[in-house]
């Protein structure tokens, strides 16, 4: 490959930064200090630096590929999680008030939801936006590797909830896990093409 | 598939970056397609053929 240096330490001392960041918010659960209304400001606070070390950290490692179209499709997705994490941290704290029943029940509690569907609609566009046939190709490839790996943890986990060996699977880490296992696997497919 | 492409856009000193920006594509794309490892679309083979001024089977060979 022409110009090619080699990239991945740099991915790996940021995804090395997106573990640490995890497990500061993961962390943040288990002070006392944050269980109040407290707790919501700093997981708000947490969310925002965790989502811009994400956005403008791969910004910076893509810098030579990041085209128009790839630049508004990620706008348009730190704009659904930034919503996600309020209507998130919103419905939470309606929800634990415990004051909410019928329908205004229903709501709420569903509301975390919309933005999440809203990420489904922003990855659509820009399948359809995209004039690069290549990437385009890469990015529906990688997708059905995430499809893939939801339908195979959730079958083996649903099959040994069955059997009472696990707990239900949580179906809201569902999404993420698409999304992480989507992510993946696009340098491993790009890697085919060198 | 085989292809002339490395050659072509030697010819005419373009770089990937170069070649990627007259097709409108990124330059992973080029080198993908250089490498013979991704086959380009009619539409795609249709405009690279037209950009350098030859018909699609002398830039593209097929094994068949």
């Amino acid at each position: 490959m022409e110009d090619a240096k080699p990239t991945w330490p740099k991915w790996a001392l940021f995804f090395v930064g997106v573990l640490a960041l995890a497990a500061v918010g993961y962390g943040m659960g288990f002070v006392p200090l944050f269980r109040g209304p407290l707790g919501y400001v700093a997981l708000f606070v947490w969310f925002m630096v965790f989502l811009a070390y994400t956005y403008f950290g791969s910004a910076r490692l893509k810098a030579d590929r990041l085209g128009p179209i790839m630049k508004r499709y990620r706008r348009r997705l730190a704009i659904a999680m930034i919503s996600y994490c309020v209507v998130l941290l919103g419905s939470l704290g309606l929800l634990r008030g415990g004051k909410l029943s019928g329908a205004l029940l229903w709501i709420v509690a569903a509301a975390p939801a919309i933005p999440i569907l809203g990420v489904l609609v922003v990855m659509g566009l820009y399948l359809k936006e995209e004039p690069d046939e290549f990437e385009r190709a890469v990015h529906v490839e990688a997708m059905l590797w995430g499809l893939g790996a939801v339908l195979a943890v959730t079958t083996v986990w649903g099959f040994l909830s069955n059997a009472g060996v696990i707990p239900q699977p949580p179906l809201f880490l569902v999404f993420p896990l698409f999304c992480l296992s989507w992510g993946v696997s696009q340098p491993l497919i790009r890697r085919r093409y060198q | 598939m085989k292809n002339r492409l490395k050659v072509l856009r030697a010819e005419r000193d373009w770089s990937q970056a170069d070649l990627a920006e007259k097709l409108q594509v990124s330059r992973q794309t080029i080198n993908a397609l250089e490498t013979g490892k991704y086959d380009p679309s009619l539409p795609l083979a249709f405009k690279i053929a037209r950009l350098f001024g030859q018909p699609i089977e002398t830039i593209f060979q097929d094994e068949a």
